[in-house]
């Protein structure tokens, strides 16, 4: 039994505990956090190793023995888990302790100190209220790490919340000038969302989980539970006919599904529940909005995957046009809605709405490629976006706007900059070769293969259209921003600092890395798949 | 066993190599190129260099072990699975990345490599002055790198990877001059109207992938191939497939309606538009095409003839005939030197497209007539592939030369330019070569493969009269290709010059590759020629059915139709030599009707098409992606706010309610709390970290509380 899930949640804790006792000046501040933060990606990146199969003689003394755990002993088969831990927390009304890591959570979780890291790199000239700052986003680490590992719905609720706090004071302290409305908008929206999906929990508590729960235990006094295994494994074995007893009724999964669905789409965002995100980027501080997309936003994928597919696959088999349709008109319409941004970050902000319709898409697809690709696409947007929002952060830096008309020429003087962001660009469209070509592949793959939509083959042409779209509004700020003579006022922009350089080079590196090698992520992400109950392996 | 096939290696793991030697050249460039001479050029030439060699010893390998009359067995390189999940018995392959070598890719290889390298060579001379060498340079590597990828693919999807990687460099080298506004926006047009066409080829990888589970061309023991399971389609995918990759083929080639990209991506190098925009990238789309006769021809299926897609042959011949004469219009209108030598290119790849549908035709009728699939006449195909080897040499010959002059002159206008056959001996004769060559002057190279695509239109057309409205469209249209061409060395290098200036012939590094690709326009015709047609030269007559269509070339042999088209070329040639030579016929006679001076109108505007596109970018698109944002912000985030709104009136009434009417009630024995209230207001200081610490405390403490119960109810509870 090793304890590395719990150390992966204490390391970030105890680094913001110690950033805002220690960080009397800047300098302490960035490097305690800077430290702590390194500590977790390198636990994160050996654990990550450990899916491929890769141990090595440190990997081992660090981490264990990798355990492919059942969360229960008694079981056969069924739901393994790379890293996995339980403690009674209140057995008594079935509130566990319950971490685990699979092929889902350990490439999301593995996003976050990478991420945490860059971004306190690139705030490496912080000055305003830094300890705040960097210990913020240390406990915003951990939190998002705790919501990835989490497999009691109430302790995943709990970290839910929690990652509001520190996003909600990085905006609303260290935001643009209109910080107060969209940090009051991005806590309040989403909030209420979190609401409703807690709503969902009891719900599903009361009237399924003792059942359930006696069901996959085999024990009839088992009584009910929040433990999230237990709703995974008898789902899995519901849909292969070897649960002992009845699954939850298709009449209870509809509404829990739909409660829970609300929760997670304006999470992710969707249409129409995103307008909270434009707003909360342009104000956010980049470190905050590189956190905001590449990772917060994957908890409402990450919601769609492990509770959606993975516990109510009857609910899904009938409503998947529900996560198709807002996935569809996402895509398309945030890409048009790009087309007419002149705020970068604005724009940037949209055409995240629109990569996360992908998610859903891949997620209503209900084939194994798809739902793969959905996954890897939270991967590769990630990485993207991060890059994406620290270029919007760069160019307001050296030339004080961000605003497109502005903007012109900066080839001649940002050179390195306009190398980033043009690889940046050309990734987010999905350029073949770069990495989120795979994903998008993988999900139009699923979207057309997909038996649930056997008689609207013909859609996949909508999204379709926005890869036409997306290109345009790349190429068309590409034109405006980068071509051209320099104006006046822009010949004394300065190009890229050298911490933010290190930051850029990081990500790039992985785009192009996991562009070329793409099943180096699809691999850990397959192992989850094959497990999901109720998916068509299509191709 | 002969002597010969000694030669062969066991492997053929170099091939690898031709590939990853210009990848490492680009990587080199970019990151030293400017610490060398000339910023980055003796990295690409070596890297290109590394990939010709090994180009014409697989050539040679290929010719040896089938070429010239035997059979050469395809081989497939393994490279990684770049996605998994696809178990064996699965009915799926895996994807992956491997090269797939037959004649057709070994060809290739040796035509792409062998022109790269001679157009870098010529770009020292070319580039010496410019900025930004190094970044050039890494960029054509890159390029090189995309285009020997693209044509040795193994599959649609690795093909399309690697097309879009080319696709990218041509972005980026058409907006070489970045401080340029006009190439700016010609590499975003290029951008946009290829992404168009890619979108289809897209669609077509994934219906591939969905009906057949892979996306190999050819099968072999171990890999599953579509060319024998394409008679499983229905009759309607099996039309839709191969319009879906010609949708592709037309976006990066060029052809009527996504044309309207190539002209525009003049504003880059001349060195980029004679390699990419004339020799290479714009072939992928012909050769794509041409992969696409597993579909077009299909191999019968369980014993049984498949029924050919005959809609999507006629739709790929139909807009291979239209835009050959479409292009050529604008041609002879044109006095930018370079604008006339890429609406040239885009009617000659309409030749090539010509030729692959009207050969598809032939062939798909001989099929239904139940000849045996081996015994294919497969002339259209061969002379189409031999047209690209052809245009690849002379239009690179055009190009560099315009370069040449350009590079003298110091414009682009044929109106600033004249008599400079005195002033650039070389330039101007192997010009002229090229001219001729394109104008399909026998005995150069453009005359044989035009011919041989001429007379399969005609056969086409004696089975089915709609083709024969094709080969008139192709007849025309050579009438008019020698007429401008020759208008454009007339008006180069007659005369007398009229710009200023003082124009002197080019460096030997400039003039070297024109020498070379000049004897080529002789060569490339009259070797195949002597060895019975294109298709014997390169393919083999054989029965690897299983593996590739069987290729036949056709010795010219219907002289009465090779006299048709030469007589058309040299009337046009005759014509050019009236009006800008003898000046017997004035240019001014055409324009002078009404009917004239519209049609000129009409030409000189290219039909409108670029204005309706532009106008449609800017009204329609960018009109509805206004409309999309000011939905967004009013009606969609309008309702939003206003739900914001109400919840806080809601606040407000039930704060009303809550200090009038409860707390009415409650104040009486409430004095106690109001006191403490007063002490804890003290504690609101106002500022945000201050709650930021309460919230945390909050939380540890609620979390402390549920550990305490929780250890409580261990210990003494239940």
């Amino acid at each position: 039994m090793t304890y590395v899930l719990t150390v992966l949640i204490l390391i970030p804790f105890v680094g913001f505990l110690a950033t805002w006792i220690l960080g009397r000046t800047q300098k302490i501040a960035k490097w305690v956090a800077l430290v702590f933060s390194l500590a977790q990606l390198a636990l994160l990146s050996l654990i990550l190793m450990t899916f491929w199969g890769v141990s090595s003689p440190v990997a081992e003394s660090v981490l264990g023995p990798a355990q492919n755990a059942l969360p229960f002993a008694s079981w056969t088969g069924g739901y393994q888990f790379h890293y996995f831990e339980r403690a009674g927390w209140v057995p008594q009304v079935g509130m566990n302790y319950i971490l685990g890591f699979d092929g889902l959570s350990a490439p999301l979780a593995w996003l976050t100190p990478l991420l945490t890291t860059l971004a306190i790199i690139f705030h490496w000239d912080e000055e305003h209220r830094p300890r705040e700052f960097f210990a913020l986003l240390l406990f915003l680490e951990m939190s998002l790490t705790g919501v990835f590992a989490a497999l009691d719905f109430f302790l995943f609720f709990i970290f839910w919340e929690l990652v509001l706090i520190p996003m909600f004071f990085l905006i609303g302290i260290w935001g643009g000038p209109n910080r107060r409305y969209a940090a009051l908008k991005f806590l309040i929206y989403t909030h209420v969302a979190s609401m409703i999906m807690l709503l969902s929990i009891f719900a599903l508590y009361y009237t399924s989980s003792a059942g359930v729960n006696a069901a996959v235990t085999g024990v009839a006094t088992a009584g009910p539970t929040f433990d999230m295994t237990v709703f995974l494994e008898a789902a899995r074995r519901h849909m292969l006919g070897t649960l002992g007893g009845l699954y939850i009724p298709l009449a209870t999964q509809v509404p829990i599904m739909l409660g829970f669905l609300f929760g997670f789409i304006v999470k992710l965002p969707s249409f129409p529940f995103h307008t909270w995100l434009p707003d909360a980027h342009v104000e956010a501080p980049t470190g905050g909005s590189v956190l905001l997309a590449g990772v917060l936003l994957k908890m409402g994928g990450y919601g769609i995957f492990r509770v959606l597919l993975g516990m109510f696959p009857d609910a899904m088999k009938e409503l998947w046009w529900v996560l198709a349709a807002l996935g569809i008109i996402s895509m398309v319409y945030a890409a048009f809605v790009c087309l007419h941004q002149t705020d970068l970050k604005r724009l940037i902000a949209y055409s995240s709405v629109g990569h996360m319709g992908f998610v859903t898409l891949g997620a209503a697809t209900l084939t194994t490629i798809g739902v793969e690709g959905g996954i890897f696409q939270m991967f590769n947007h990630g990485l993207i976006t991060a890059v994406l929002f620290m270029l919007a952060g760069s160019v307001k830096h050296a030339t004080g706007t961000r605003e497109i008309p502005k903007l012109q020429g900066l080839t001649k003087v940002m050179p390195q900059f306009s190398l980033v962001l043009m690889i940046g660009f050309f990734a987010s469209l999905g350029l073949p070769g770069l990495n989120s070509f795979w994903s998008e592949f993988m999900v139009f793959l699923g979207t057309f293969s997909s038996p649930a939509f056997a008689g609207w083959r013909v859609l996949v042409i909508i999204p379709l259209v926005s890869i036409v779209v997306t290109a345009a509004y790349y190429v068309y700020t590409m034109q405006r921003t980068l071509f051209g003579d320099v104006p006046k006022d822009l010949e004394h922009a300065h190009d890229l600092m050298p911490w933010e350089t290190f930051s850029y080079a990081v990500l790039v590196i992985l785009i192009f890395a996991v562009g070329f090698l793409p099943f180096a992520v699809v691999g850990p992400i397959g192992q989850y798949v094959a497990t999901l109950p109720g998916l068509t392996r299509v191709v | 066993m002969s002597a010969a096939s000694l030669l062969l290696l066991p492997g053929y793991t170099f091939v690898w190599v031709i590939l990853i030697a210009p990848l490492i050249a680009f990587l080199l460039s970019a990151l030293v190129g400017r610490r060398t001479v000339e910023g980055g050029a003796p990295i690409a030439i070596g890297g290109i260099s590394i990939s010709l060699l090994l180009s014409l010893y697989l050539f040679i390998q290929v010719m040896l072990g089938g070429g010239l009359g035997g059979n050469f067995n395809p081989v497939f390189l393994d490279g990684y699975v770049w996605l998994p999940g696809f178990p064996a018995g699965s009915g799926f392959n895996n994807i992956v990345i491997e090269l797939y070598i037959d004649d057709l890719s070994a060809l290739m290889l040796v035509l792409v490599s062998f022109l790269c390298f001679l157009i870098f060579v010529y770009s020292i001379g070319y580039m010496h002055h410019e900025e930004g060498k190094p970044r050039y340079y890494a960029e054509v590597s890159l390029f090189s790198a995309g285009m020997l990828g693209t044509v040795s693919a193994s599959n649609f999807l690795q093909l399309l990877v690697f097309w879009e990687i080319m696709g990218l460099c041509s972005y980026l080298l058409i907006g070489f001059w970045y401080h340029k506004p006009e190439a700016a926006k010609a590499a975003k047009k290029a951008f946009m109207v290829t992404r168009v066409g890619d979108v289809l080829f897209l669609v077509g990888v994934l219906i591939i992938w969905n009906q057949f589970g892979t996306l190999n061309f050819y099968g072999d023991a171990t890999h599953l191939g579509i060319a024998s399971q394409v008679g499983k389609l229905s009759p309607e995918l099996l039309n839709l497939i191969p319009l879906l990759l010609f949708g592709g083929a037309v976006g990066k080639s060029a052809q009527f309606p996504l044309h309207a990209w190539l002209p525009d991506a003049m504003e880059g190098p001349t060195t980029v538009s004679a390699l990419i925009h004339a020799a290479t990238m714009v072939k992928a789309g012909v050769y794509l095409t041409a992969r696409a006769f597993i579909f077009l021809v299909p191999m019968p299926y369980q014993g049984l003839a498949v029924t050919p897609p005959w809609t999507a042959i006629l739709v790929i011949a139909g807009i291979g005939g239209f835009t050959t004469l479409f292009a050529a219009t604008m041609a002879v209108v044109n006095f930018d030197i370079k604008r006339v030598l890429a609406f040239s290119t885009i009617s000659q790849l309409a030749y090539m497209f010509l030729g692959l549908g009207v050969g598809a035709f032939v062939m798909a009728t001989e099929l239904s007539s139940g000849t045996a699939y081996a015994n294919l006449d497969s002339a259209g195909y061969s002379a189409a592939i031999y047209h690209l080897y052809n245009h690849a040499f002379f239009k690179a010959l055009l190009f560099l030369t315009a370069g040449s002059v350009i590079h003298a002159v110091g414009t682009n206008d044929m109106r600033q330019m004249g008599g400079l056959r005195k002033h650039m001996p070389i330039t101007s004769i192997t010009m002229l070569f090229g001219c001729l060559a394109l104008a399909g002057i026998v005995p150069f190279s453009g005359f044989f493969s035009k011919g041989e695509i001429l007379s399969v239109a005609f056969e086409a057309g004696t089975i089915n009269s709609v083709y024969m409205v094709f080969w008139l469209l192709g007849t025309v249209t050579a009438f008019l290709t020698a007429f401008y061409a020759f208008r454009l060395w007339l008006m180069t290098f007659h005369g007398e010059y009229r710009g200023q200036g003082h124009p002197h012939e080019s460096p030997r590094s400039m003039t070297f590759p024109l020498i070379i690709l000049g004897a080529f326009t002789l060569v490339s015709g009259l070797s195949a020629y002597a060895m019975g047609g294109f298709g014997n030269f390169i393919f083999v007559t054989g029965t690897h059915a299983e593996y590739a269509l069987p290729l036949i070339g056709v010795p010219l042999s219907d002289y009465g139709l090779e006299a048709i088209s030469l007589g058309a070329a040299l009337a046009g040639l005759a014509l050019a030599w009236l009006v800008y030579e003898t000046k017997r016929i004035p240019a001014e006679r055409f324009t002078r009707s009404p009917t004239g001076a519209f049609l000129h109108k009409m030409l000189t505007h290219r039909y409108w098409i670029d204005d309706v596109y532009d106008a449609f970018g800017a009204r329609v698109y960018v009109g509805f992606a206004k409309a999309m944002d000011w939905f967004d912000r009013r009606v969609v985030d309008g309702i939003v706010n206003a739900v914001g709104r109400g919840g806080l009136a809601a606040a407000a009434g039930s704060d009303y309610f809550d200090r009038h009417v409860v707390d009415g009630a409650v104040n009486l024995v409430s004095k106690e709390a109001i006191r403490s209230g007063m002490r804890l207001r003290q504690r609101q200081t106002g500022q945000v970290q201050s709650y930021a610490w309460v919230v945390v405390f909050g939380i540890v403490v609620l979390v402390a509380l549920i550990f305490g119960i929780g250890l409580y109810l261990r210990l003494w509870g239940g």
